[in-house]
């Protein structure tokens, strides 16, 4: 070892109160550049202190049979502590920050992720965030979006892949009440379908969203390509929109 | 170089202008001029003139001099020879008509017309052949103008200048002696082409005039500009009148041969005595008004048309029509057309005949129904034949016709969506053995030719499900003709649908051999090991997944007599002796059994389902005259209900009443009671008794079952070909892949878009491809 990497050595581990291999470790990591060494030993100190604190802040909404897990119960608690009541439809939009793989339920890692991803560590941090995250979402396309995808899996029942459509219809009358023009009628057009007996597709949700998008500038959807990637879901009430709302005949 | 003696370089005698008298001078040469003119040379002395000429030329006074010579032509040529050129114009021929249907002049008419023409021809011809006389000799004596002035001055030579002199004073005169002489021309071709001999030559010399000259503007000659634009104007009309008068005269045979006399004769018209150049504009105008614009008319005509030479298979007409057709660029495209719709007229005949023989009754129908399959194929077949050879015959075999034939043909086959199953009935009925009256030739011509009609089906699929159930049917109850046979047909169609396509049908023929081999040797054994078998048993053991077999419960439910279980479960033992692991299925609808019966009066021998041996069997421990009902027997065979009652309603039912039925009708019903009928008589000691397995036409509800089952295996055949694709391509965008997988698919059937997306969207949900995060309309391949 050369004298002056072990004075480093020496340095880094005075400076940040670690044993000399580790600081060895962390110098050779940055090249022996001392100052970008701390830089990132100090950035990952306190992520590490930050995580800590957000499992204590997970902690005290855990369940009492499983440690990882926040249950019925203490989602209910938390949604009253963020200042949103079970029924509001701003508890998918917290569901989605804070990574909830079911209705009503969270999981510590998923959790941890979600807070570290905001930036917050105590509740009253996660109140402000959710605060300015549930204004931003009355406006923000990008938010929306996001949230209406993971609602899909979010609403489905534990270990299930898929979503009735009777609860689907009433997701999106939640989710896309002042976004998508055609609502009512895709509700009526689901309610009068075959499919209603049975589940909504993943992907014919997820393509609604393009599809609402679409009618914004087409709203008799005249130029629908009916050769396209649209789900068949899609096309068939294209064309009972067309024929049974816009009472335009068949070409 | 030698360096030359010393000369002094004088300076040049000068002479000035004045020094020589031009007057003088050109008095002689405008005299001499004058002469020519009259053609009174013979007192010219050339070498005179030659030198009053150089002597002005000489004296710079070569601008003067070819300025007045020009004064001269152009004062004579205006004021002498044009007016009287245009003097013989006669009014005759002022205002032309000329169509082909004009009024027609009378005979007196017609002949004073070409006599003005050719009159004023003649003057313009003349007058124009003594100009260029005439100006031969003055540029001989002008000589040494054109050769030092003209050249350094950037002028015409005096003889072209006369020409164009001649040009512009005579032809584009204000008399238009250049309009009237194509007028005259005009009115020459016309008398021509309606049957009047003309002067060619002077015809063919006025238009060396009006070629030689240039026109005043751009590259081109008084030819093209007087001539040409009028001339094919013209000729439109003139073939205008003639196609629409022939088209009602002439049937289309006639009108085409017509024709070709015009096209012939404007030819020679062109080679003759207009020029080549022309031809071509000449023969498209031609061409365009007597055929292009005819086309369709000629071939729609009733009674000659298109449609009626198919008809009558006049080769002869149909030729000419190629022909003359492929002549024009329109002519190919329309005769594939009409092509096109007369083929799709008789398809929808042929189809539409048969939907017909559908409603006959009911009664006998199965019988009625197999032949309606041979006798559809065996119409479409003719009808292709006869199609084929006329183009082969007729069209020299032409590329896209033969196209269109096969395209009309696989479009009205495909709307019949019986297609596939019968075109596997008449290969059935062709591959059967005991077909009388037909030679081993024609039989192969013919299965060759359903070839042809298996090539046009789309749903390729559909008809392996129809081949493979009649190719069971014809091995198992050993009714083919000859295994050469046989494979020989899958050999074809191998050749037109590949390897995979064939596999499972050889995959039957290989059950069959190896099933004698197994049954050589499962008696060899047998007759070493007890002697004499109770009865000779005859297995085929076929692996389900070649074999047509609906291995559904009920039709395997059979309770064996105790008469045959020996045998069976012998056999069962040597097989399972042989190959471990396996598992064997009886399966009794489908074998057969000569039985020896004893009644009453004699023995016979008779030929029946392993069903029916089975039912006869009940009989056999039964005391006399006693009987079963359709209940008792259901019960004691566990055979399923629909065998039970085909095979009684041919045991009691049909000709030969083997089993007495109590009440007697037609069909059998729950509560019936049945008896052996020992006073059975027949003269004959052998009698078949048919039953099942006989290939028939299926009726509506197996058709749709047929039709279930072939839609679920199209579901995985598309979802293994969607998977088959991305898996290769990883990302694709929507459309691509459903062009690759439509085309991949297209050589066993036509799938339909939606289908595929369908199934698409089955295995986003089964998670074998996603959506492409930035663009719904790409797929990706989950690994």
């Amino acid at each position: 070892m050369k004298p002056d990497t072990r004075t480093l050595t020496r340095e880094f581990s005075k400076l940040t109160n670690t044993p000399s291999k580790t600081a060895l470790s962390w110098l050779k990591q940055y090249d022996f550049d001392i100052d970008l060494a701390c830089l990132h030993w100090a950035e990952k100190e306190s992520k590490a202190e930050a995580e800590k604190r957000i499992h204590q802040l997970f902690d005290q909404f855990r369940s009492f049979e499983d440690a990882n897990i926040i249950d019925f119960d203490g989602s209910a608690k938390l949604f009253e502590t963020l200042g949103v009541s079970f029924e509001d439809p701003e508890t998918l939009l917290i569901s989605y920050l804070l990574e909830s793989p079911n209705m009503g339920e969270f999981e510590r890692e998923k959790f941890v992720h979600g807070c570290s991803t905001l930036c917050v560590t105590n509740l009253s941090d996660l109140k402000n965030v959710v605060d300015q995250k549930i204004t931003l979402w009355k406006s923000d396309r990008t938010l929306q979006k996001a949230v209406y995808i993971y609602s899909y899996p979010l609403a489905c029942d534990k270990g299930k892949k898929t979503l009735g459509t009777g609860v689907a219809i009433e997701l999106l009358q939640v989710l896309l009440k002042s976004l998508f023009l055609l609502l009512d009628h895709w509700v009526n057009f689901l309610q009068s379908s075959p499919i209603i007996d049975r589940s909504l597709p993943r992907d014919t949700w997820n393509e609604l969203w393009d599809f609402s998008v679409y009618t914004e500038s087409s709203p008799d959807c005249s130029d629908y390509d009916f050769e396209g990637a649209w789900p068949t879901l899609i096309d068939e009430f294209v064309v009972y929109y067309r024929k049974h709302v816009l009472n335009i005949p068949e070409q | 170089m030698q360096r030359s003696s010393k000369v002094k370089i004088r300076a040049p005698r000068k002479f000035t202008s004045n020094q020589v008298d031009f007057i003088a001078h050109w008095d002689v040469l405008h005299n001499a001029v004058k002469d020519i003119f009259n053609k009174s040379t013979s007192q010219l002395s050339f070498e005179e003139l030659y030198r009053n000429a150089y002597t002005l030329v000489l004296h710079k006074h070569g601008e003067r001099l070819y300025r007045n010579v020009k004064e001269v032509l152009k004062t004579r040529l205006e004021n002498e020879v044009a007016p009287s050129i245009a003097g013989s114009f006669g009014s005759l021929l002022e205002t032309e008509n000329w169509s082909y249907v004009r009024n027609r002049d009378d005979f007196s008419l017609s002949m004073r017309k070409r006599e003005a023409a050719i009159l004023f021809l003649s003057n313009l011809v003349n007058a124009w052949k003594e100009h260029l006389v005439s100006m031969q000799m003055i540029s001989s004596v002008l000589k040494y103008l054109d050769k030092v002035y003209s050249k350094s001055s950037g002028v015409m030579p005096i003889y072209d200048s006369g020409l164009m002199i001649f040009r512009d004073s005579v032809l584009l005169s204000s008399l238009e002696i250049g309009q009237k002489s194509g007028i005259c021309i005009l009115t020459l071709v016309f008398l021509e082409r309606i049957g009047d001999s003309i002067n060619r030559p002077l015809v063919n010399s006025c238009l060396d005039m009006l070629n030689s000259l240039p026109s005043e503007s751009k590259n081109e000659s008084l030819y093209d500009v007087l001539f040409t634009p009028k001339f094919l104007e013209m000729t439109r009309m003139f073939y205008q009148g003639e196609a629409q008068q022939n088209f009602e005269i002439y049937d289309v045979l006639e009108y085409l041969q017509k024709t070709n006399l015009r096209l012939e004769e404007e030819k020679e018209r062109a080679q003759k005595y207009l020029f080549t150049k022309v031809s071509f504009a000449l023969l498209s105008v031609v061409e365009k008004e007597l055929l292009t614009e005819q086309i369709d008319n000629l071939l729609a005509k009733p009674i000659s048309g298109f449609f009626a030479m198919l008809d009558s298979y006049n080769l002869e007409g149909l030729s000419s029509i190629y022909n003359m057709l492929s002549i024009v660029e329109l002519g190919i495209p329309s005769i594939k057309k009409f092509f096109a719709a007369y083929i799709s007229e008789k398809g929808r005949f042929i189809n539409g005949s048969l939907a017909l023989n559908k409603e006959d009754p009911q009664g006998n129908s199965q019988v009625a129904k197999v032949s309606t399959a041979s006798s559809w194929v065996t119409k479409v077949l003719e009808l292709w034949d006869k199609l084929r050879e006329i183009v082969v015959r007729s069209m020299k075999e032409d590329r896209y016709v033969m196209n269109s034939l096969s395209d009309s043909f696989s479009n009205f086959i495909n709307a019949y969506s019986r297609a596939p199953e019968f075109t596997s009935l008449f290969i059935d009925d062709n591959l059967k053995r005991d077909l009388k009256g037909r030679s081993e030739e024609s039989v192969e011509k013919t299965l060759q030719n359903s070839v042809v009609l298996f090539r046009f089906l789309s749903e390729k699929d559909v008809f392996e499900k129809y081949y493979k159930t009649h190719l069971a049917k014809r091995l198992l109850n050993n009714r083919s003709i000859s295994d050469d046979a046989e494979l020989s047909m899958i050999g074809r169609l191998k050749q037109e649908a590949g390897n995979v396509f064939t596999q499972k049908l050889e995959g039957m023929f290989t059950d069959m051999r190896l099933s004698k081999e197994l049954l050589h040797e499962y008696k060899g054994n047998y007759d070493q090991e007890s002697g004499k078998p109770p009865f000779d048993l005859n297995v085929s053991v076929l692996a389900s997944s070649f074999w047509p077999i609906d291995l559904v419960p009920e039709k395997i439910s059979c309770d064996f007599p105790e008469y045959l279980k020996p045998s069976i479960d012998h056999f069962s033992n040597f097989y399972f002796s042989k190959h471990t692991g396996r598992k064997l299925i009886w399966y009794p609808s489908m074998g057969s059994a000569d039985v020896r019966v004893q009644f009453k009066k004699r023995k016979h021998d008779l030929n029946v389902s392993t069903i029916a041996v089975v039912i006869l069997l009940q009989f056999q421990a039964l005391p006399g005259s006693e009987s079963l009902s359709y209940e008792d027997l259901l019960q004691r065979t566990k055979i399923e209900p629909g065998d039970l009652k085909r095979n009684l309603q041919s045991l009691a039912c049909a000709k030969y009443k083997i089993l007495l039925k109590e009440p007697k009708s037609r069909d059998i019903n729950a509560g019936d009671r049945f008896m052996f009928n020992d006073n059975f008589t027949s003269n004959m000691a052998r009698l078949k008794i048919s039953t099942i397995a006989q290939v028939r036409v299926e009726d509506d509800g197996e058709r749709k079952r047929t039709m279930e089952k072939i839609d679920e295996s199209r579901k995985h055949q598309a979802d293994a070909c969607i998977v088959r694709v991305m898996k290769d391509r990883k990302t694709l965008e929507h459309n691509q892949l459903v062009a690759e997988v439509t085309r991949q698919l297209s050589s066993r059937f036509q799938p339909n878009p939606i289908m595929i997306k369908r199934r698409i969207e089955a295995l986003i949900e089964r998670e074998y491809l996603q959506r492409s995060a930035d663009n719904g309309r790409i797929y990706e391949y989950l690994a």
